[in-house]
């Protein structure tokens, strides 16, 4: 049953809000990673840009894992930050940003964030904010184009859809929705592979944080190749199918993994609110 | 053989499968429990102690259907007088006889017990037992171990929605299995209110070892419920008849109120009782207990078959002591490769875990191995030693488990 924006209650606006910025930012991030022509454009003396949703009272989870400090559950206002420097780039709290993009209230940020109209009032800070702010919207957009094209490589799609959906996970973690189920699954750390590229994710209580390097995981969650982590991650063929079929694996702690999910089928709720 | 090859048909139905039914296989027999890639995902037949994949793969079996095979797969003394039935009616519009007769038989050989109800699966007898505590007590409260599995109704499943939160899971209260302590704290934290303690035998979580209780738990738990004037009630779904004929509260010396069997009862055939004491009797009858298969004559005559079948094969004691042979011989191999391999549970009912791996890497790879050469021990579940097991078999069991432990010996 599809669910429109208006039959959101405020705090499933704010969590919808919280998602769209933060993929907003994190794909950015990674399209500077895999694109030479966005790392071309970039201004020399970096990009700090930093979205601001009002009145956004999304909850957030109990717990702060310490690992990566870039969790968005944990202090969700104050990590929504690009930084893109010397080369680099990475979402998180980073200092005083160049410009703060303020969304009037989380309707106006899903709305502007999902392509349609809506109030959004840049405040610059210092010198080179609309440069920083012209350099996220090109960026934003080259993700999105590199997602939906059919000559991007398979790693990238791959790294782009799973980077999508894991800071996703990050995104709506603290929702009610899931505080009990949240609680019966037990915290460790996730690996999930697929080829070179890797990412470990950590619950901890309530948050899940998106890591680049961990010790040790507690679960491995690996994909075949990046063929079917494209078409599983898509959606064009059932997770269910490609376990069957050995194209994904699981190792390890099972009901941490089988909690992810829960949290995924959350994500894809979110992301299937017609707006 | 490549497992893409090994399990072709497998595969293919279970693609079938996922575009016509929810996860394709649900629940426990998911794919993603087993270790895919090495375990069937559809059986065609068995017989005594072996099943027999879709693909013609042939298997030494220790889930026994999830403990429902106690003696034997396709057992003639259960099927033969089991069809003769269903060929002269099954499900009739009023109870067949035997219904009578395995009452009568079960209240005779349950410890502590004074009636019986017959409904299909352990959900159906859990459910109607906390509900039976609740109405007679007028409370609402009803404490479990934490990780124990009750069924796969609301209350205890692990279906956990906001919807169904204030209705059925509220007022479930969690406890350590074995923790006295934390149990007397619940007592006392919800004095009045708790209608009964619900508990398995012994603790067989999903993806742990299992825990057998300790000598005074079991008795603290007895003379809690009596001050609260709260029922003790045993889930002994799982366990029945692998440890005692009279029930395993019997073998371990506790004293429930009520008592719930199923899975092994009647061989497979699908029946559950419910079984309770004479002070529970009058709220029982108040109840409107009905479902449309739970009077069915053919696995009441099944279980009537089972009991005499399992007696004559040796019943406990055999499957004690092949159950010994299995858990000496997997920790010595286990221990001689240099594992800290260790079975826990009861030795009818074993699983095998390994100390230095609590999350069940080397659980995956060992039963992974063991499926390779034909043996099906699953990773995350405990496993059951039926009457149709031979020594022959648990031989055979061994000589493959020398091979996986080497196998995961030389993958370190």
């Amino acid at each position: 049953m599809n669910t429109t924006l208006s039959q959101l209650t405020e705090e499933q606006k704010a969590i919808l809000a919280r998602l769209k910025a933060w993929l907003a930012l994190q794909l950015a991030a990674e399209a500077f990673r895999s694109e030479a022509s966005l790392q071309k454009l970039c201004p020399v003396g970096g990009v700090s840009l930093k979205l601001k949703i009002m009145q956004n009272g999304a909850s957030q989870c109990d717990d702060t894992p310490g690992a990566s400090g870039r969790s968005i559950a944990s202090n969700p206002a104050d990590n929504m930050q690009l930084l893109v420097k010397k080369g680099i780039a990475s979402v998180g709290a980073r200092g005083w940003p160049q410009l703060v993009l303020f969304f009037s209230g989380s309707e106006a940020a899903i709305k502007v964030l999902s392509g349609g109209k809506g109030a959004a009032l840049p405040l610059p800070l210092s010198p080179g904010a609309f440069k920083a702010l012209g350099f996220f919207k090109k960026a934003s957009g080259r993700a999105t184009e590199l997602l939906r094209e059919a000559q991007t490589p398979d790693m990238v799609r791959a790294r782009l859809l799973l980077a999508a959906t894991l800071h996703g996970l990050e995104a709506v973690s603290g929702d009610s929705y899931l505080e009990r189920r949240m609680r019966i699954v037990p915290d460790g750390i996730v690996a999930v592979r697929v080829s070179q590229i890797e990412f470990f994710v950590a619950k901890r209580g309530r948050c899940i944080t998106v890591m680049e390097s961990a010790q040790n995981p507690d679960a491995v969650l690996s994909f075949s190749d990046y063929q079917s982590a494209i078409k599983v991650l898509s959606g064009k063929r059932q997770a269910v199918v490609a376990l069957g079929s050995s194209e994904v694996r699981i190792e390890g702690l099972l009901p941490l993994v089988q909690g992810l999910f829960a949290v995924l089928d959350r994500l894809s709720w979110y992301l299937g609110v017609s707006v | 053989m490549s497992s893409g090859k090994r399990f072709a048909r497998s595969r293919e139905y279970f693609e079938r499968a996922a575009k016509v039914i929810p996860g394709g296989i649900y629940g426990s027999k998911s794919p993603g429990f087993l270790v895919p890639g090495h375990f069937p995902y559809y059986l065609e037949g068995a017989k005594g102690s072996c099943i027999v994949d879709v693909d013609g793969n042939q298997y030494i079996d220790y889930l026994c259907g999830y403990g429902s095979q106690i003696v034997g797969y396709g057992n003639p003394a259960v099927d033969g007088p089991a069809l003769d039935q269903a060929r002269r009616g099954d499900l009739l519009n009023q109870p067949h006889p035997v219904m009578v007769e395995l009452a009568e038989r079960l209240v005779d050989l349950v410890d502590g017990m004074d009636w019986a109800v017959f409904v299909k699966n352990g959900t159906d007898a859990t459910t109607l037992a906390t509900s039976i505590a609740r109405a007679d007590t007028g409370k609402q409260i009803v404490i479990a171990a934490e990780s124990a599995y009750h069924g796969a109704a609301n209350w205890c499943s692990t279906n956990v929605f906001p919807v169904f939160v204030s209705a059925e899971q509220r007022d479930v209260r969690f406890f350590s299995y074995n923790n006295i302590a934390q149990l007397e704290k619940l007592f006392k934290d919800n004095k009045n209110n708790i209608a009964c303690v619900i508990l398995t035998p012994y603790h067989h979580p999903t993806y742990k070892p299992q825990q057998l209780p300790t000598p005074e738990f079991l008795k603290a738990v007895e003379v809690l419920c009596q001050r609260e004037r709260a029922y003790f009630i045993m889930d002994d779904i799982r366990a029945n008849f692998r440890l005692s004929m009279a029930g395993s509260h019997s073998y371990f010396g506790a004293h429930p109120d009520m008592a719930t069997m199923g899975k092994a009862l009647a061989n497979g055939y699908p029946i559950s009782v419910l079984l309770g004491a004479e002070a529970l009797k009058k709220t029982a009858s108040s109840f409107f207990i009905t479902g449309t298969y739970w009077m069915s004559a053919v696995p009441m005559i099944a279980a009537m078959a089972t009991l005499n079948e399992m007696e004559r094969l040796g019943g406990p004691h055999r499957l004690a002591r092949l159950g010994e042979m299995l858990k000496n011989g997997l920790e010595t191999l286990g221990g001689k490769a240099g594992f800290k391999a260790r079975v826990s549970g009861p030795p009818a009912i074993p699983f095998l875990t390994f100390d230095e791996d609590p999350n069940l890497f080397l659980n995956q790879k060992f039963c992974a191995a063991m499926a390779d050469r034909g043996v099906f021990m699953h990773p995350h579940h405990n496993w059951f030693i039926s009457l149709a097991h031979s020594e022959e078999d648990i031989e055979r069991t061994l000589s493959a488990a020398r091979d996986a432990f080497e196998e995961l010996r030389g993958g370190l």
